[in-house]
């Protein structure tokens, strides 16, 4: 099956064998595109298995959120409707449990300007702060190290000269440098993030995470600790923290796919 | 009313516990047309006052409604089966609300518009707004994953959940993180309290926009404005809502807007975009000329205060009604965008079939709309026309692609019909995930999902009867 636009309804299905450079070639035909940090080579259903659409969901949304339908186990859950709120959200729960056969997407429009950037030097976590404080704050925000910062803007040209003045004044003040870097160093770095999140605050990441000797990355604009799964309940915060036990989790899902 | 069950609930719960039937009437209906009998209430003021309420329910089997605002518009907080009602009035506490997270952590009962007053204080915002926002509460918006005028562009309910605590079918009380390798946290939000009952809330909050603006459209054909609404989608930068109003509702609603809203139209659309200072003008640039293109005429809302009397007006759609038809049954549908104005045509052709008079509002660039079906209550069978013509309407809205509700929920209300938009497999699904959950069947039990056996296919509130 090739990916299906339906400009009408800014949607796409594709099957879980076609690759993200389909889909988007598809999207871009109408000014659309699916915004996930994910190359191109990547399938549908391995992109639904990662559940995660990378950084740039701060700006667009959750990737789970853009799924409005897919077949899972046989089973067809979700419409092409925008909004569907008939039934139990299955499609959410198991995305990353079972393989998608198909997927229908809502997708966004293309921006005009898509600049990559890393900045070097100076307190990354601050900076980032002072970024995303700005009304104008960049699409995503990664601190990949306490002294380096990957920056994705995409915005109109008529906004360009405001949201890119507002990166280099902010980066200066900073006393770091700009590079800029192309759209395959930017996946390249998103695909190197550890993928495990937890939602933590910018202060207390601060102080825990380059302390701690395993791979980590801080999603500013998403709040989210990146770490590796051993590494997560070291990051887990002090709220209510009464997990569902796994034997429940287990049964949840196994209940779902059977 | 003497139970062992009840007398339990009393020793633990104590003065929270009441079956006064004048207590009982306040909880026994909600915005539907189902008028349900519960034989207790209980006003939990913690999250372990609720699990103790459902531990003891369990035990004896007692079906559990919980409630919040009683806004339902699909009978989903009426007690049809008799039972348990937890109403959360005594759980309003916005716990805390952290400015530089964006977050704020709520009780259930909190109404969405306070909580939202309470982030604008800060310079932020919760987006998810439902019109019944001043009334309705956090945990019932949950509950159904509701919408509301603005999810165009900041998303519905669910997509601000953070995290919920939540109390089981069998009492334990857990923690759900939208982060958790398995998010159960989405299988909750939506469920309506039939696969867990949610306590508090971690809620995500937005900044409030350096700029916005609203252009006011009107459109001599519908079709118009279902072309530029389609188009905004594409082009628009900063598209946040696209709310369409047809010349009925414009007629009632002409004394709480005039001159904001135009006349003589066949539709009129309440467009909003937000902008950075520099992105505005080109923003409200491309609404007016997707509108005019599209054959209508466009007028920038020229103040806060225009603008504020637009938005309340359109809020306000549902009261304006009542000055000119003395019953109404409401509806919720969403379908493809692109199948949205056929639809609208489709319903008014259904409701002239049934001699019934047709208004609608709808949250057009989310394609969900909201025909209200106006009938003579006093005329014997008129109530039953309009269920006719309900009928008809959902079944018109799945063949066009769409999905039963958008926003509202399924509740009693729609139950038969589920069976119509999923499979058996699909139906047998949530049924196994709803007994691993609420092994006892005791969370709001008939609602949501039409139960094992049942004929999914039956009228609208057969299951009531």
């Amino acid at each position: 099956m090739s990916p299906e636009l339906r400009a009408g309804n800014a949607s796409l299905r594709a099957g879980g064998d076609e690759t993200l450079g389909a889909v988007q070639a598809a999207a871009a035909v109408e000014g659309q595109f699916l915004p996930v940090d994910a190359d191109d080579s990547m399938t549908v259903r391995q992109l639904l298995q990662r559940r995660d659409g990378g950084p740039i969901e701060a700006r667009y949304g959750r990737l789970r959120d853009r799924v409005l339908a897919t077949g899972m186990n046989g089973l067809t859950l979700g419409s092409e409707a925008v909004k569907d709120v008939a039934g139990y959200d299955l499609r959410r729960m198991l995305m990353g449990s079972a393989p998608a056969e198909w997927a229908v997407f809502r997708l966004a429009q293309l921006p005009e300007r898509r600049v990559r950037l890393l900045a070097r030097g100076g307190d990354a976590f601050g900076l980032a702060e002072a970024l995303r404080a700005d009304p104008a704050a960049p699409a995503a925000l990664v601190v990949l190290e306490p002294g380096l910062l990957a920056i994705a803007e995409d915005c109109g040209e008529g906004e360009a000269a405001r949201r890119l003045g507002n990166v280099d004044r902010c980066v200066a003040a900073a006393g770091a440098e700009l590079e800029t870097i192309d759209e395959a160093r930017w996946l390249a770095i998103c695909d190197d993030l550890p993928t495990t999140p937890v939602r933590m605050a910018m202060r207390d990441a601060r102080d825990k995470l380059p302390g701690h000797g395993a791979p980590w990355a801080y999603d500013a604009a998403r709040r989210l600790a990146l770490v590796t799964e051993p590494a997560r309940e070291l990051f887990r915060p002090s709220r209510p923290a009464r997990s569902p036990g796994a034997e429940l989790v287990r049964a949840v899902v196994q209940a779902a796919s059977a | 009313m003497s139970e062992a069950w009840i007398d339990e609930l009393r020793f633990e719960l104590e003065d929270r516990v009441h079956t006064q039937p004048a207590d009982l009437a306040a909880v026994a209906r909600d915005a539907s047309h189902v008028i349900g009998h519960p034989d207790a209430l209980v006003y939990p003021s913690t999250t372990e006052h609720v699990a103790t309420a459902v531990r003891i329910a369990r035990a004896h089997g007692v079906p559990i409604v919980p409630r919040g605002g009683g806004t339902s518009l699909t009978g989903a907080t009426v007690p049809h089966r008799g039972g348990l009602v937890i109403a959360f009035n005594r759980m309003q506490s916005i716990l805390e609300i952290d400015i530089q997270e964006r977050t704020a952590r709520v009780q259930s009962g909190v109404p969405n518009a306070r909580l939202d007053s309470e982030a604008r204080l800060h310079g932020l915002r919760y987006a998810p707004d439902p019109s019944s926002r001043a009334a309705s509460v956090i945990g019932g918006n949950i509950a159904t994953n509701a919408g509301g005028l603005h999810c165009l562009g900041h998303g519905v309910t669910g997509e601000a959940v953070l995290g919920l605590e939540v109390v089981f079918g069998d009492g334990t009380i857990a923690w759900l993180e939208d982060t958790d390798a398995t998010d159960l946290r989405a299988l909750v939000t939506g469920s309506e309290g039939t696969l867990a009952i949610v306590t508090s809330a971690l809620l995500r909050l937005m900044p409030l926009p350096e700029r916005l603006a609203v252009v006011v459209a009107g459109f001599p054909q519908l079709e118009q404005a279902g072309a530029c609404a389609e188009r905004m989608v594409l082009e628009a930068p900063g598209l946040v809502a696209c709310e369409f109003i047809d010349a009925g509702m414009l007629a009632a609603l002409d004394h709480l807007a005039p001159g904001v809203l135009p006349t003589n139209v066949e539709a009129a659309l309440l467009i909003e975009v937000e902008a950075i200072e520099e992105g505005i003008d080109r923003a409200i640039g491309t609404v007016v000329r997707c509108v005019e293109e599209a054959g209508g005429s466009a007028r920038e809302a020229r103040s806060d205060e225009e603008i504020a009397i637009a938005w309340n007006a359109r809020r306000s759609a549902y009261g304006a009604l009542g000055r000119m038809h003395a019953a109404s049954y409401t509806h919720d549908f969403a379908t493809p965008r692109d199948k949205l104005v056929s639809s609208l045509r489709a319903a008014a052709e259904i409701a002239a079939r049934h001699d019934l008079v047709l208004s609608s509002v709808a949250h057009l660039g989310d394609g969900n709309l909201h025909p209200r079906l106006h009938y003579d209550a006093l005329e014997p069978g008129a109530f039953q026309r309009a269920l006719d013509a309900s009928e008809e309407l959902l079944v018109m809205v799945l063949a066009n692609g769409g999905t039963l509700t958008g926003e509202h929920g399924i509740g009693l209300e729609k139950l038969h019909a589920l069976g119509r938009q999923y499979g058996e497999a699909e139906l047998d699904a949530m049924r196994r995930v709803k007994a691993v959950l609420d092994p006892a069947g005791i969370l709001n039990p008939g609602k949501r999902i039409p139960e094992a056996g049942s004929d999914s296919r039956r009228g609208m509130y057969a299951d009531v009867a």
